[in-house]
């Protein structure tokens, strides 16, 4: 029966390539605790043991990071702050000065709304204390903070000197360290010979390459309720931060106090309660999902396109999705029930 | 000048019109599930492939898919792709089928093949082009029972109708 | 029946219900029976558990135990040594990809699948 061989041939053929259609695994995943918030990366077609290598260098990296812009336990950031505060100078540490000009520049960008140099606010309110505040701090004592106006522009870089003309300034990189971090690591990857992999620091995502033959597919969650309102997919190179209310908070009758201070004001800012944003650059994208949260819902089109960023969506205190047109355009609305979508040109 | 015409291209004419009836007909149909249709196309594409070989086949079918197209207003919209994608891959099949069967398969079999690589086709296009979300893999199995639970009738019928061709 | 299936039909038939068989079980079979919950705890892989078997468990973190709860294909904090909760809040996880954190205590879940939803969590 020759004739059966052949449909026997058919049904192997057919069989094989069903078979080699199965997704390969060829991922590496690590998860661990640095920036006091929980890191996890995902490598793509790395071996084991280059990938094991990768992640002890990555965490130790990581935690070097952590130490270097502390901001209120003993570490380089504090003395300059110290030394500014005192002389109204000092020499900028090497680990520190890539910092500076990015902040300054994306705070000014920003009208003043991300403001690095509020550290004396954030650290009143003590959101980022392992030990986290019940109760929000005296008037009297934000009152006399704002009144004194630390900014960016009270700040001059001169070569590795910095100068500031007022000594209120401190220094507190924590609305951006995290979006710049997870960049970083990827750099540091790719130093190691990876070109494939996510590195998300919380709400901040970085990644290069893909993984496989499909981009990184990532989830944005709920502000509300359990599990995902959208997900996109990230291609070589970008990075996605996203900003929300119930990242760190505590409640006083029925209030909620979080940890998204409007520098104008000293209270938490009322206008949203989740920023996502997607751009090539993880510190733009962290310090501009922070401003647009405290602008709020009526002016964040403004302060995106000020910063230069063109992806973005707002999720409002009514629970509904402003997005503008190129975020619309990728995202994937997932949330259920399905938030009310606003597209918003940039002005 | 006259275009001589030979009984087959008459013959061809006639199915390919009764093929396009069919796909206008099935195309009117409400269905439960956006593009599931029965397929009784098929059965006319069958039947021409056991009379009149793969060639005939080819012609009635791809003709099918261009008249319905123009007829409907689809053509070369989203709907005409997933048409012709599907109307490509299941001549593919057949094609594959006559080369490797040896004329070992009856209507049911080329019937079978053609409804499974119609729907995979459609379900290829869908996703590559329109939606490639991997939740729409999920429907694959389902398409793919329907495809076969369909093809299979449309076989039984072609056989019915070849018989009939036989007796008259 | 010869008469209308030939014996190519036929084994073409078995085959093809098969292979739709199989389809069911892999591109189903893989949102549940073939996920897994992985337990972190102090930056280590402390366990991997099927999602399809119910189980209530304790995870030792830096703080205490946390509590975990497998139900229904489902995995989440029941509680969890922190002060603010937001591990419990965070809800159920039930996909591939999907992750959450006491961070206080340094526990963490992730649903593991073959092909997971999300590469990464947004939070």
């Amino acid at each position: 029966m020759p004739r059966y061989l052949h449909y026997f041939a058919v049904l192997v053929v057919a069989f094989l390539i069903s078979a080699c259609s199965r997704p390969q695994p060829g991922v590496q995943e690590q998860q661990f605790v640095a920036f006091g918030t929980l890191i996890s990366v995902t490598l793509y077609a790395v071996d084991e043991q280059q990938a094991q290598r990768a992640f002890q260098e990555l965490e130790a990296y990581f935690n070097q990071l952590h130490h270097d812009w502390h901001a209120w336990e003993p570490s380089p950031l504090v003395e300059l702050n110290q030394a500014l505060a005192t002389q109204g100078a000092a020499e900028v540490p090497a680990v520190i000065l890539p910092l500076i000009t990015p902040a300054q520049r994306l705070s000014i960008a920003s009208g003043g709304l991300f403001n690095p140099a509020m550290g004396g606010l954030f650290a009143l309110w003590g959101f980022q204390s392992d030990d986290p505040p019940r109760t929000p701090p005296a008037d009297a004592e934000i009152n006399s903070l704002l009144a004194q106006h630390p900014s960016m522009a009270d700040l001059q870089l001169n070569g590795t000197t910095l100068r500031t003309t007022n000594p209120a300034v401190k220094l507190d990189f924590g609305a951006f360290a995290k979006g710049y971090a997870a960049q970083l690591g990827c750099k540091r990857l790719q130093q190691l010979g990876i070109d494939n992999a996510i590195v998300a620091v919380a709400g901040d995502i970085h990644v290069i390459g893909n993984r496989g033959e499909r981009a990184w597919r990532v989830g944005v969650r709920h502000p509300r309720t359990p599990g995902i309102i959208a997900s996109t997919e990230l291609h070589d190179g970008e990075s996605i931060s996203t900003s929300g209310d119930y990242e760190r908070y505590f409640d006083v009758d029925n209030i909620r106090y979080h940890h998204l201070l409007d520098p104008r004001t000293g209270y938490p800012a009322r206008g949203a309660i989740s920023v996502t944003v997607i751009n090539n650059d993880g510190a733009t994208a962290d310090a501009s999902a922070s401003a647009l949260f405290i602008a709020g819902v009526e002016h964040w089109a403004e302060v995106a396109k000020a910063m230069g960023v063109d992806q973005v969506m707002l999720i409002d205190i009514e629970g509904e999705a402003h997005l503008t047109p190129a975020m619309a355009a990728r995202l994937r609305i997932e949330g259920d029930p399905a938030p009310e979508l606003y597209i918003q040109e940039l002005p | 000048m006259e275009l001589s015409t030979t009984r087959e291209d008459h013959l061809i004419a006639w199915l390919t019109a009764l093929a396009v009836a069919i796909h206008l007909i099935e195309a009117a149909l409400p269905s439960p599930l956006p593009g599931v249709k029965p397929g009784l196309a098929n059965v006319i594409t069958i039947v021409v492939l056991m009379r009149f070989g793969w060639r005939t086949a080819a012609w009635v079918s791809l003709l099918r898919v261009l008249v319905s197209g123009l007829l409907l207003g689809t053509f070369l919209s989203p709907t005409f792709a997933l048409s012709l994608g599907g109307a490509l891959c299941s001549v593919a099949i057949l094609w594959l089928a006559l080369q490797l069967g040896r004329g070992g398969f009856g209507p049911v079999g080329y019937s079978v093949l053609a409804a499974l690589a119609h729907m995979t086709g459609q379900f290829g296009i869908a996703y590559t082009l329109f939606i490639p979300h991997p939740g729409l893999l999920h429907l694959l199995p389902v398409l793919l029972t329907l495809a076969l639970l369909f093809g299979t009738t449309s076989g039984i019928l072609a056989r019915s109708m070849l018989k009939g061709f036989d007796n008259a | 029946m010869r008469d209308w299936l030939t014996k190519a039909d036929m084994l073409l038939l078995l085959f093809v219900t098969g292979l739709v068989v199989w389809l069911y079980v892999a591109i189903w079979g893989a949102d549940t029976a073939a996920l897994e919950v992985e337990i972190w705890s102090r930056g280590e892989r402390v366990q991997t558990l099927p999602l399809a078997e119910d189980r209530l468990l304790s995870v030792a973190g830096v703080l205490g135990d946390s509590h975990i709860e497998i139900k229904h294909a489902e995995a989440r904090f029941v509680d969890s040594p922190c002060s603010n909760k937001l591990c419990v809040l965070h809800g159920a996880l039930r996909h591939a990809g999907e992750t959450t954190a006491c961070l206080p205590n340094q526990v963490s879940l992730r649903i593991l699948g073959r092909d997971p939803r999300y590469d990464a969590i947004n939070f």
